[in-house]
């Protein structure tokens, strides 16, 4: 893919700026810059990016809120920077529409990678590809058809379902709230335990060490991702 | 009739026999002044004119003195008024009518505004009762309004009991209270409080006390007790009960609202607290943090725009820095993990885990850490989903085993096991190492504990936030050496246990 994108970056520390400016300019990115919140929500309705990184901790306005707003409207990729034992507010962060998130401290080439796989599955989406192959796993969303090493593995309706939408957001982190709102229904929000259970069974049926998951990731205290193995 | 109440006497009124003196004295005066004009009033208009007295004094005073005001006009009338003078006796019949019918209306005159007032001294008395307990600011001012009011109304003794925060039963009585209280009179109370029904003398139920003792009876549960002791020793009669009643309802609803006004105030207090706290924390949080960020990510910068000629020897250097930063991020994270259990703000969120991932999650932290290590994770079937906060428990777990990967030597065996106990999971960490010396066993919870000797490289944090960890899930840790060598972690946690639908 082209890495000619776009890049506004929000973050009130200059260092953290200058330093990211930096590492997306070397890696191909045109990077916009932006201390405060205010200043980001201004640049972003009057300029074009195709993808946003947006520090949590902004002095002047909360970064959820300034999430928030540009999600009204913006459908591009939105990647959070945050700190760690903030599970709560990285939730609520992607419960509010970011894409990804990263904790800080963390390593460049991990930024590169979330912010690529980002943008790949923002442009992507509206490709109606249907059959996946992850590894040995070949999934067939339209003939409902999972392969693994070319033998069929059955699924429940239910557990499809859940493999579908992991398939669908490959490499994105997913909550359980998420998870549980699109394959139960909004009713079953709160019913943590069926995403949980439903996993292990995928993983038990698709993984080649289902104590070692290599597919169906788990996101400490967060959700799940489904390593598209790149 | 009952007149039995002790009168409500209002401020600036006058004590009773004064008040006889005064009311006599006025008839006496009256008929004085009567007397010199009777030749031109003739003696039936004295005695409307007595009559109105009487009836402008029961306004004024209370109904003894005014019998007695009314007792004297009449005789007054009949002695010096009514032919034949100087005599009680009367002459015609029409006279004797008259002075029946003067003293009929009297009595009547006295005891109709004598109830009135009776009812209008009750509904002022509530009448203050209410104002004093609405403007009545804290429980404590509810409770002395309360006593002062049943105290002057009924001219009785009061003790009050309250109930401690959310219900618990008293034990003191309110220092406002006026009668003493004696472990008799507690014990009565207390027998009211969890009974909600009266009890204490002139009641069939524990009859021993000096006092009569009513519930204070809230929509959640009981706030106090309040007894009463007539000065005059009598019994409460039913039309004092009743208005004893309603003081008592007025003081519950009063009581009440100032029960909740000081729940809500502590609950503000805290939350403010709380969100002050987390301001701080992530702020700190942060400015530890994004220093941490910006030195790996330039030094990561630094080793991809660097000539390759010379990238191995930068590798390596930049390869230290990573080190580093990263013992320093651990560093920031164990005190800030210990800050926030010693503030007591580490209550955990609770949600289904499987035990598993948790192992998972920490194991992949120390990759690095334990790569000359074999470590061997053995869960039992039965331990399914189980109610943790996984953030808290994958830091303890990466904490215990981030001290394995120290405190032993390359290629020992760590092994990790978990099973359910009814409903307490069970998880057991133990190496084939050199186990610990035995007299640091007691000690290896403690902040800053570090066992002498031991490389540099820790804290001494680790173990004492794994322990608050535990113990913020109403768990216990214990370590030990296993006899056949090497150190046991045993971690027990009583948790909800997910029931697989069958």
């Amino acid at each position: 893919m082209s890495t000619s994108a776009d890049i506004l970056v929000i973050d009130d520390e200059i260092q953290m700026r200058r330093l990211l400016r930096s590492t997306l300019e070397s890696a191909g990115y045109t990077v916009t810059l932006a201390e405060t919140g205010k200043d980001g929500m201004r640049l972003a309705t009057s300029e074009r990016f195709d993808g946003i990184i947006l520090d949590l901790g902004l002095p002047d306005i909360d970064g959820i809120d300034v999430l928030k707003e540009l999600r009204r409207w913006a459908q591009y990729p939105i990647l959070i920077l945050s700190v760690r034992a903030s599970e709560q507010e990285i939730v609520a962060a992607l419960d509010a529409g970011a894409n990804d998130y990263l904790t800080k401290p963390f390593r460049t080439e991990e930024l590169l990678a979330r912010l690529r796989s980002a943008l790949r599955l923002f442009n992507t989406t509206a490709s109606r590809e249907t059959v996946f192959t992850v590894g040995a796993i070949t999934i067939d969303l339209d003939a409902h058809l999972v392969r693994k090493h070319n033998e069929i593995v059955k699924l429940t309706p239910t557990e499809f379902s859940l493999l579908a939408l992991f398939v669908r957001n490959a490499g994105k982190v997913l909550t359980h709230k998420y998870i549980l709102q699109q394959v139960w229904g909004p009713k079953y929000e709160e019913q943590s335990q069926y995403s949980r259970v439903y996993v292990g069974q995928l993983r038990k049926k698709l993984e080649d060490d289902p104590n070692n998951p290599a597919v169906f990731l788990t996101e400490s205290g967060i959700g799940y991702r489904f390593s598209a193995g790149d | 009739m009952n007149y039995s109440f002790a009168t409500y006497t209002k401020p600036g009124s006058r004590p009773v026999p004064v008040q006889y003196a005064i009311a006599v004295g006025i008839i006496i005066a009256i008929s004085l002044l009567l007397s010199l004009s009777s030749h031109y009033l003739g003696y039936q208009a004295v005695s409307l004119i007595l009559l109105f007295v009487v009836a402008i004094l029961s306004l004024r005073f209370e109904i003894g003195p005014v019998l007695a005001a009314a007792g004297a006009s009449a005789v007054i009338w009949n002695f010096f008024f009514i032919p034949p003078h100087f005599t009680l006796a009367i002459a015609s019949a029409q006279d004797g009518l008259l002075f029946f019918t003067y003293f009929v209306i009297a009595a009547i005159t006295v005891t109709l505004t004598s109830r009135i007032r009776t009812r209008e001294n009750r509904a002022m008395a509530l009448f203050t009762l209410t104002k004093q307990l609405i403007d009545a600011k804290t429980q404590d001012e509810v409770a002395r309004a309360a006593v002062n009011n049943i105290g002057s109304f009924f001219n009785a003794e009061v003790l009050l009991y309250l109930s401690e925060h959310d219900g618990d039963v008293f034990t003191h009585p309110h220092p406002a209270s006026t009668l003493h209280a004696d472990p008799k009179e507690y014990s009565v109370a207390s027998w009211v409080y969890w009974n909600e029904k009266k009890a204490g003398k002139f009641i069939d139920r524990l009859p021993f006390s000096v006092a009569t003792y009513y519930p204070i009876s809230g929509p959640r549960y009981p706030l106090g007790v309040l007894g009463i002791r007539l000065k005059s020793d009598k019994q409460v009669s039913p039309e004092q009960e009743t208005l004893l009643q309603n003081f008592i309802g007025q003081i519950a609803s009063a009581l009440e609202r100032e029960q909740l006004n000081e729940l809500s105030n502590r609950t503000t207090v805290y939350m403010e607290s709380e969100r002050l706290y987390k301001t701080l924390f992530n702020s700190i949080s942060h400015e530890l943090r994004t220093p941490l960020a910006a030195i790996l990510n330039a030094a990561e910068g630094l080793q991809s725009s660097l000539p390759a000629a010379n990238n191995s020897q930068h590798n390596d250097l930049v390869g230290e820095i990573h080190t580093a930063v990263e013992r320093l991020n651990r560093l920031v994270e164990n005190l800030l993990d210990m800050t926030r259990i010693e503030s007591g703000h580490c209550a955990p969120s609770l949600d289904w885990c499987d035990i598993r991932d948790i192992i998972n999650a920490s194991l992949k932290k120390l990759e690095k850490e334990l790569k000359h290590h074999t470590v061997i994770v053995s869960i039992a079937d039965d331990v399914t989903l189980v109610k943790l906060d996984f953030g808290l428990m994958e830091q303890a777990f990466t904490n215990l085993l981030h001290n394995a990967s120290i405190y032993t030597p390359a290629g020992t065996t760590v092994t990790i096991e978990s099973k359910i106990e009814r409903s307490t999971i069970i998880i057991t960490i133990h190496d084939n190492g050199p186990g610990f010396p035995p007299e640091t066993l007691p000690k290896i919870f403690d902040k800053f504990f570090r066992i002498p000797g031991s490389k540099t490289g820790g804290s001494g944090l680790g173990l004492s936030i794994v322990r608050g960890y535990v113990e913020a899930h109403k768990g216990m840790i214990t370590a030990a050496n296993v006899p056949t060598g090497g150190a046991q972690f045993q971690l027990r946690i009583p948790a909800e246990i997910h029931q697989p639908e069958q």
